[in-house]
């Protein structure tokens, strides 16, 4: 069963689930409990994390369904990982970019001590968290499947009920092969296909009630004006007798009230409230002011039933009529970086520690917009949040092929994708707009053309406080697209002077400035941006010879002074911040490439900056991101 | 993260096919005045625009020509260099887009550039660029960017040198491209050539003490790099390697050289043609497209190279004994395919073959087919449509003008939509002419409307768009209902005589000057000269603030004894009450309500418009007056609303 949407599924999985203890006894020292305290500081309080030891079984063959090994004690053929985990990491064979199956298994018990004495035992529940696993995941606990889920990037949940007081056994299966209609498309597709639980697993525990969302959503009308906060709460009723419930919440300095309700087992209330703030310092840039936002959840009695903390921003974000894009009135001109959640050494599952360092290096260089194929790690966005960086949150829509864009799967996949996307990140002040695909048929086709419009109209529906963007690919020639109509913000993909487009239309590079004018021309009133432009980088050699460090550095300089001509241009993001593995034989237009890697990266495989770090870094510091009112 | 582009997004001319050649026609001559060999050049930018170069006697001297290839056509010659004194020699063309022209030429030892803008202007005067020089050679890219390459004689011999084009300026290279500075480069046998790749970077290519260089050229920056591709074959000495040929795409990364070798293999003296591909500043080590292996008496020389966008393409080369002409294909980024014979007869003197591109794959080569006694030369062409191979040989010239001369000169160019044009020498001594066969695709697609149009006069005016056709111009052919009623060069027409009510088909057929033709699709007309029919009564009371209803009758009917199929049917009706009140009347409606607010003379007109736009009216005038006075009702015997009323107002 596929969970997309994680409040919601818990609700069947509620049902569902009662799981006993395991029978069997796993070996010594395997069973460890999780350890209280999240690595994200947004979501509900009293998470642990699920880290420790897990166990890692390869199904090269995909057998270990027939044979069971979800219901297995026995730990032979297991190994031990530590979770985030990419099964495949290091390997950049053509079989690890096709996908296989891999098994994950974490024998656990339940801490002590996570629930007030008050609580009954009865009440006393836990949820499991998957933070992301490429791409279809099956959970089981001690034996009795949770459900399933398809998609990575963005979190899933199921309900445990009430483990054992002895040792569980969570096992997952994750096959990260992936069909033409997939998101990404696969097999094969733009960028590594690391498999595995590549983000953190959480267990929760849960009384009667819980938090299971918060929607927060500041409104500035102008600049000096005084803010008003609405917030939204999803709140499930988990037990079988109905009961009073009591929300209240702050946000910084105010309070907010979302009142009293009687709510049946297992209904879901959803109640809102709003404040005022009178003077609200704004997030921005510069200031990247963070309020802290809190939520209690308490029964008749008083008692805590659950809490949950975010740190929200106030600001607008929005494109005027000029077609710009302005951060609290005044027109932006970013500067930044596109990146992949990649190491070699750990594939797509990057510890805290990489993550950090891979912001650190963002803002060192100057830049202060981050892009992605897909939703980012809550790690960066929340450093993103507290830094002043902005975020272009996209889904992985990625080149999808015109035949699959009207078919009504694909599509209910394609707008779940994107409606978990913002459910579950929108209250980063950090994000700045929901981009719905990254380089669909150009010029675009009819399917592309409804496609975006539904994107579109379902983004601003979702999210009506922020601009809807996407990145798309042109050339000299190609005529103005009324498939963009729907887009507050178009980003385009440049590569002028270095991959061939429209028969060696923007072979050229001297042909990008009188291209993005006809860019403005076409879209007067929506904002542009440069969603990509870079070049490779993997040796020393003539500057005119594409792939040398010095054919980068000049090359960027290029660029950048091109873009800088363009007052309008609202912004301009380098591919990519570090070199990536993309996949089997990649050439990507470098006569002395090393197959399978992307070497646009600023930044080497081992983090070493190339001469063109400076060069951007330099161009990056000196542009005035944010302009004037 | 983007991906190649080539191969997923870009959408490059419609598929090409084998082209149809036109009947080949005179550029210049009969005439005993051209040079020998006349130096021809031909360059064909993609959108079809370009010129021919050659060498004539006038005035006593030899100068230099061009005709320009405008509009699909080859204009008169005019004199490029009039004005300078002396013989000139070793012409040079290239073409960009829009009509751009370069010309370069060598007179009394100074190399001339001239230069024809982008548009209809002409060519203007030759310009001065260097000293001392000889051995030009002239590169475009589809940008507009060019590298005119020469030597220039430095005292113990000559230097490479090279000048930029962009803009309509010139700026000659700061410093001798030579692979080492004291070096005779670029002379004799090892004359430079250049190519400009559409990224805008040229690369040279040059003979040096028998080694053959290249170098790369990004505007006015040589490169810090010099590369050498020649070399021994496994089991031979090289002796030396001359006749450089040099091949580049879109992308600079991938050039390929083709030259000539000498070799000395176990003994036996070897004439070879080689090839090197530079990938990046690195050769990826020699290859050989001659189609020769082992020992072997005939030889090879002559190499040349064409090169399209992504790296395909042909090189050839010549057999030195037998006179064949071979040919190795061009995969992408340059490397190297199969290599076959092209010609199937055998000849008796060298074939001077000519490859050229003609689009982003296809490619063609003309050559020149000698029998000997036994038969008259002609020239000969084979073209290869997008990535499928050479066709059949296919005869451009005619023998009606004489033996080909294509050692005195020819050369082969094409567009970027498959058209391509061959030009030679051709016709006995003394009444020689410059002979041109053009190659063509077939005009472009083109669509009519494909929603009905209504019209309503019997000679409508259908216009239609002009198909992308180069090298038009293209001639119509308007059908209607099957039947051709006229032929225009105009994109429309009117059909000659009335048509009649009722719907109609029409089609347009485009054919350009080889007769290929392309269809339009199908149109649909629909003719509706009569007028529709509208009836308008009104009833009620003619009194402010009631009701006035209004009967309808409209409908649109067909000519007189046509089935109803042959109207058009009503498009809209609408009925203005003379008050500024117009009702938007529906589909089958017949009853309209209104009243008044003010008392006064009114016109009430009803407007039926079927779908052809004919217009009918009619007009219903209308007084309305204000109610009279009630009678006060006598006292003492209300009725019972009286009452009711009454009672109201006493509320109030």
């Amino acid at each position: 069963m596929r969970r997309l949407v994680p409040a919601l599924g818990l609700g069947l999985a509620l049902l569902l689930s009662s799981a006993g203890a395991a029978g069997a006894q796993p070996p010594q020292g395997i069973a460890t409990p999780p350890t209280l305290g999240a690595l994200y500081r947004d979501g509900q309080t009293n998470r642990y994390l699920l880290g420790g030891t897990w166990l890692y079984r390869a199904d090269p063959t995909d057998a270990g369904l027939a044979q069971g090994w979800w219901q297995s004690a026995d730990t032979t053929g297991w190994g031990a990982v530590s979770v985030p985990n990419a099964f495949n990491a290091g390997d950049f064979s053509a079989p690890s970019m096709s996908g296989s199956v891999g098994w994950y298994r974490r024998d656990f018990l339940v801490p002590s001590g996570a629930f007030a004495p008050y609580v009954g035992l009865g009440d006393r529940r836990w949820i499991v968290r998957f933070e992301s696993a490429n791409y279809r995941a099956t959970v089981w606990l001690n034996g009795r499947r949770l459900g399933g889920h398809t998609g990575a990037s963005l979190p899933f949940e199921f309900d445990l009920g009430r483990p054992g007081s002895g040792v569980n056994r969570l096992v997952v299966r994750v096959d990260d092969r992936r069909s033409p209609s997939d998101l990404p498309p696969g097999p094969g597709g733009g960028w590594w296909n690391f498999g595995g639980l590549l983000r953190e697993v959480y267990l929760r525990p849960v009384q009667r009630a819980d938090i299971s969302r918060l929607a927060i959503v500041p409104v500035l009308p102008c600049i000096h004006c005084a803010a008003t906060i609405t917030e939204r709460a999803v709140i499930r009723n988990l037990s079988s007798r109905a009961q009073v419930l009591t929300l209240r919440g702050r946000y910084g300095p105010v309070a907010l009230d979302f009142g009293t309700v009687r709510l049946a087992p297992g209904a879901t209330w959803q109640p809102s409230a709003a404040a005022t703030l009178p003077h609200p310092r704004l997030w921005s840039l510069d200031h990247p002011v963070l309020y802290r936002a809190t939520l209690t959840l308490a029964d008749r009695q008083g008692h805590q039933l659950g809490g949950y903390v975010s740190y929200s921003g106030v600001r607008s974000i929005a494109v005027t009529s000029d077609g710009r894009l302005r951060l609290n009135g005044r027109p932006l001109s970013l500067r930044g970086f596109d990146v992949h959640e990649q190491s070699v050494a750990t594939g797509a599952a990057l510890s805290p520690s990489q993550l950090g360092w891979m912001v650190d290096q963002v803002r060192q260089a100057g830049g202060k917009v981050i892009r992605s194929h897909y939703p980012l790690n809550p790690q960066i966005l929340e450093m993103a949040d507290r830094d002043g960086i902005l975020i272009w949150s996209e889904v992985p829509v990625y080149q999808v092929a015109d035949q699959y864009l009207d078919q009504p799967g694909w599509l209910a996949n394609a707008h779940g994708f994107l409606e978990q996307s913002i459910l579950t990140n929108q209250n980063h002040p950090s994000i700045m707009l929901w981009s719905v695909a990254n380089e669909l048929s150009t010029p675009a086709s009819r399917q592309e053309a409804n496609y975006v419009a539904g994107a579109a109209a379902l983004a601003r529906q979702l999210d009506p406080t922020r601009p809807v963007g996407m990145a798309t690919s042109g050339w000299p020639g190609v005529p103005c697209q009324t498939a963009y109509a729907p887009l507050d913000v178009i980003g385009h993909n440049e590569y002028f002077g270095w991959f061939d487009a429209g028969g060696g239309a923007n072979d050229d590079r001297d042909q990008l400035g009188p291209f993005l004018d006809t860019l403005r021309a076409c879209y007067p009133h929506q904002a542009l941006m440069v969603s990509e432009f870079g070049f490779d980088g993997n040796r020393h050699g003539p500057v005119e010879e594409r792939g040398t460090y010095e054919f980068q550095s000049n090359t960027a300089a290029y660029h950048l002074a091109a873009f800088a001509s363009k007052p309008w241009l609202s912004g301009a993001i380098w591919w990519t911040l570090q070199d990536f593995a993309a996949r089997p034989g990649w050439g990507g237009g470098n006569p002395r490439p090393d197959p399978p890697f992307v070497e646009k990266g600023l930044l080497d495989l081992s983090g070493n900056g190339k001469p063109a770090w400076s060069v951007v870094s330099r161009v990056y510091h000196r542009t005035r991101q944010t302009g004037s009112g | 993260m983007a991906v190649p582009v080539c191969l997923v997004l870009a959408a490059p001319a419609a598929a090409q096919q084998q082209p149809v050649a036109a009947p080949a026609h005179t550029i210049d001559g009969p005439t005993s005045g051209l040079a020998s060999p006349a130096s021809l050049g031909l360059s064909v930018a993609r959108d079809g625009t370009g010129g021919l170069v050659y060498l004539k006697q006038a005035g006593g001297g030899t100068h230099v020509f061009v005709s320009r290839l405008a509009g699909g056509s080859f204009q008169p010659p005019v004199q490029v260099d009039a004005g300078l004194a002396g013989p000139s020699s070793q012409p040079v063309i290239g073409a960009g887009n829009g009509g751009l022209l370069l010309v370069g030429f060598v007179n009394a030892g100074v190399l001339y550039a001239a230069e024809q803008p982008p548009g209809r202007g002409a060519l203007g005067g030759p310009a001065a660029l260097a000293s001392g020089a000889a051995n030009p050679a002239i590169s475009i890219s589809n940008a507009g960017k060019a590298y005119l390459t020469f030597t220039v004689a430095d005292g113990t011999g000559t230097d490479v040198r090279a000048a930029y084009f962009w803009q309509n300026k010139w700026a000659l290279e700061p410093s001798a491209l030579n692979a080492f500075a004291g070096d005779n480069a670029g002379s004799g046998a090892g004359r430079p050539a250049v190519v400009a790749a559409g990224d805008g970077v040229g690369i040279v290519a040059w003979g040096e003490v028998g080694g053959i260089y290249t170098r790369r050229v990004w505007g006015t920056s040589p490169s810090v790099a010099v590369e050498r591709a020649d070399g021994p074959l496994p089991g031979c000495t090289e002796l030396s390697a001359d006749e450089p040929a040099v091949g580049a795409g879109g992308d600079s990364s991938y050039v390929q050289v083709a030259f000539h070798e000498q070799l000395s293999c176990a003994g036996q003296t070897s004439s070879r043609v080689l090839m090197n591909r530079l990938r990046g500043s690195a050769y990826d080590g020699l290859t050989q497209p001659d189609g020769l292996s082992g020992p072997s008496t005939d030889g090879a020389d002559d190499p040349r190279i064409a090169m399209g966008e992504y790296g395909g393409g042909l090189v050839t080369s010549q057999r030195t004994l037998t006179h064949a002409l071979v040919g190795a294909e061009l995969n992408d980024n340059g490397s190297l395919g199969a290599t076959s014979q092209l010609d199937t007869a055998p000849g008796t003197s060298p074939p001077w073959g000519v490859p050229a591109m003609a689009g982003l794959y296809s490619h063609l080569v003309a050559w020149q087919q000698d029998p000997g006694s036994t038969g008259t030369p002609e020239i000969r062409l084979r073209y290869a449509p997008g990535r499928d191979p050479l066709g059949p040989e296919v005869v451009l010239s005619s023998p009606v003008q004489g033996p080909a001369a294509a050692g005195q000169g020819s050369a082969a160019a094409g567009d970027t939509y498959g058209d391509a044009a061959v030009v030679w020498v051709q016709g006995p001594a003394g009444a020689e002419q410059i002979m041109s066969a053009q190659l063509y695709q077939p005009p472009g697609g083109f669509a009519v409307p494909a929603r009905r149009r209504y019209v309503r006069t019997s000679r409508p005016t259908l216009t239609w768009p002009a198909p992308r056709e180069p090298w038009g111009p293209v001639h119509f052919a308007l059908s209607l209902d099957g039947v051709v009623v006229i032929q225009t060069d105009a994109t429309s027409a009117q059909p000659p005589t009335p048509i009649g009510d009722g719907p109609h088909s029409y089609q347009l057929t485009a054919t350009n000057p080889a007769g290929q033709q392309s269809q339009s699709g199908v149109g649909s007309l629909f003719v509706d000269t009569t007028p529709p029919v509208a009836g308008l009564t009104l009833s009620g009371v003619k009194e402010i603030k009631r009701r006035i209803q209004a009967r309808l009758a409209y409908g649109d009917l067909p000519p007189s004894g046509q089935p109803s199929t042959y109207a058009s049917g009503v498009a809209s009706v609408t009925l203005r009450w003379g008050d500024g009140t117009v009702s938007q009347i529906k589909r089958g409606m017949t009853r309209v309500a209104h009243s008044y607010a003010r008392p006064g003379d009114y016109a009430v007109t009803i407007t039926v418009t079927d779908k052809a736009g004919n217009i009918t009216r009619a007009t219903v005038k209308l007084k309305v007056k204000k109610p009279k006075p009630k009678p006060k009702p006598k006292p003492g015997k209300p009725g019972p609303h009286h009452g009711l009323r009454q009672g109201g107002g006493a509320r109030s």
